[in-house]
């Protein structure tokens, strides 16, 4: 197998060529569209802004079309314009919107279908991921409150479901302090625990968040930090009930595997967002996934 | 061409989080927001705004407002909330300025943060007067 001709430190990243990897842009590019279009349409059914309802109609409609090598382009065009309209209207719209919105972008302005765009797409998507998790690491040392489990007690004090899942690594009275403490009030605190095993959970966060961008760099190392970092992102999503940033960045991990690996695992976020279309229209329930009851 | 371009935006993707973060140091912008990749990173918190009419050397709460003052507060509010203080309240004071009656407003906005070294919540007062 050959390496593209062209080999900067934007091709680091490049798969060898016929391996197939086109596939595995073309399922992507189309899960974003769903993903777009689940997204939206749950901002839609809670009375967002006006302009929601024709965004995720557009986002659908774009969905649907990217199935369609032949308009899968034009469906780009339209998503990428839909949710740039979205983020143009919306106050602070959260990051994982950005996120979308910068790989539609990359989606728009390469064909997956063309070889050497298809390369640059590739390389383009593995850097991000690496650039991501480094930079999620790098931000909670430098905000420091990782480091004696500050951030962690704050948010168990005022997210149940945090309570719930790292609860047992506190002391029972250390838990109803900070359950006790609410988390809101000016003077309450302290949010710090002298529970080792929670102090070794808050650090393993950014030193994982640092430490996987190397695994990935790394060729001998690649296949393992990619699904050791897919299993991290969605772990740390789940933790939080953040469902669509989880669905959007772990998908851009695994966007790492090499060839058409992240094609067989497209039917598995294809499932994961029809679920979550159920519970828009009433049919499943998924509060377990979800942070105060909306995607 | 599209090589150029996919390069400049990794790099500027690289570099932004470092710009994101000394706009949350300087100017208290979200750290959750505008893709600096810091969320779960610091909690931040919604600010309160309180209005003043300053009348005769003291200070009086601005207790009811018309729609469209109501409208300048909340988008004052959501806007700090995302941009910090580069949210202008300029708007706000100009519209409380012209239908009160005293000598100036103070628009005051109160925001809680995460202290690291105190690991308790703590609060910061911005205040400005709009004098006539």
């Amino acid at each position: 197998m050959e390496r593209p001709a062209r080999t900067g430190w934007l091709e680091w990243f490049a798969d060898p060529a016929g391996t197939g990897f086109a596939n595995s842009l073309l399922a992507f590019r189309s899960l974003l569209l769903v993903h777009g279009a689940v997204r939206v349409w749950d901002l839609a059914r809670v009375g967002g802004h006006p302009l929601h309802l024709a965004i995720a109609g557009i986002l659908t409609l774009a969905a649907v079309a990217s199935v369609s090598r032949r308009f899968g382009r034009p469906a780009v065009f339209a998503g990428v314009w839909a949710v740039f309209v979205e983020v143009a209207v919306t106050h602070g719209p959260a990051n994982h919107v950005y996120l979308e919105l910068l790989l539609l972008g990359l989606f728009a302005l390469l064909d997956p279908e063309r070889d050497d765009e298809a390369v640059l797409l590739t390389c383009a998507l593995r850097w991000m991921v690496v650039l991501l998790l480094f930079w999620a690491g790098l931000q909670k040392v430098l905000y420091g409150t990782y480091f004696r489990a500050e951030f962690l007690c704050w948010m168990i004090a005022q997210r149940p479901p945090f309570a719930q899942a790292l609860g047992f690594l506190l002391p029972a009275d250390e838990l109803a302090r900070l359950a006790a403490a609410g988390a809101q009030a000016v003077g309450s605190g302290p949010y710090r625990t002298d529970s080792v095993l929670l102090i070794a959970a808050s650090n393993s966060v950014w030193i994982a968040e640092l430490a996987l961008p190397a695994l990935l760099i790394s060729r001998r190392t690649r296949m393992v930090g990619t699904w050791l970092a897919a299993a991290f992102v969605l772990s740390i999503q789940l933790v939080a009930r953040e469902a669509m940033f989880g669905l959007l960045y772990s998908q851009l991990v695994l966007m790492v595997l090499p060839g058409r690996g992240f094609r067989r695992i497209a039917p598995v976020y294809a499932a994961a967002y029809a679920y979550l279309a159920g519970h828009l229209l009433g049919l499943v329930p998924a509060e377990w996934i979800l942070k105060r009851g909306a995607l | 061409m599209k090589r150029r371009i996919v390069i400049a935006f990794l790099l500027l993707f690289a570099v932004w989080p470092a710009v994101h973060r000394s706009l949350v140091a300087g100017w208290d912008v979200n750290p959750w927001k505008l893709a600096g990749w810091a969320m779960y990173a610091r909690p931040h918190f919604p600010p309160e705004l309180r209005l003043y009419v300053l009348r005769g050397g003291g200070e009086r709460p601005i207790a009811r407002f018309t729609p469209w003052e109501q409208t300048l507060a909340d988008e004052l509010v959501e806007r700090r909330y995302t941009l910090g203080e580069l949210a202008s309240s300029d708007d706000l004071a100009r519209a409380l300025l012209e239908r009160t009656r005293g000598e100036g407003v103070a628009i005051e906005l109160r925001t809680r943060f995460l202290d690291p070294d105190t690991a308790h919540i703590g609060e910061r007062v911005e205040r400005r007067e709009l004098r006539r």
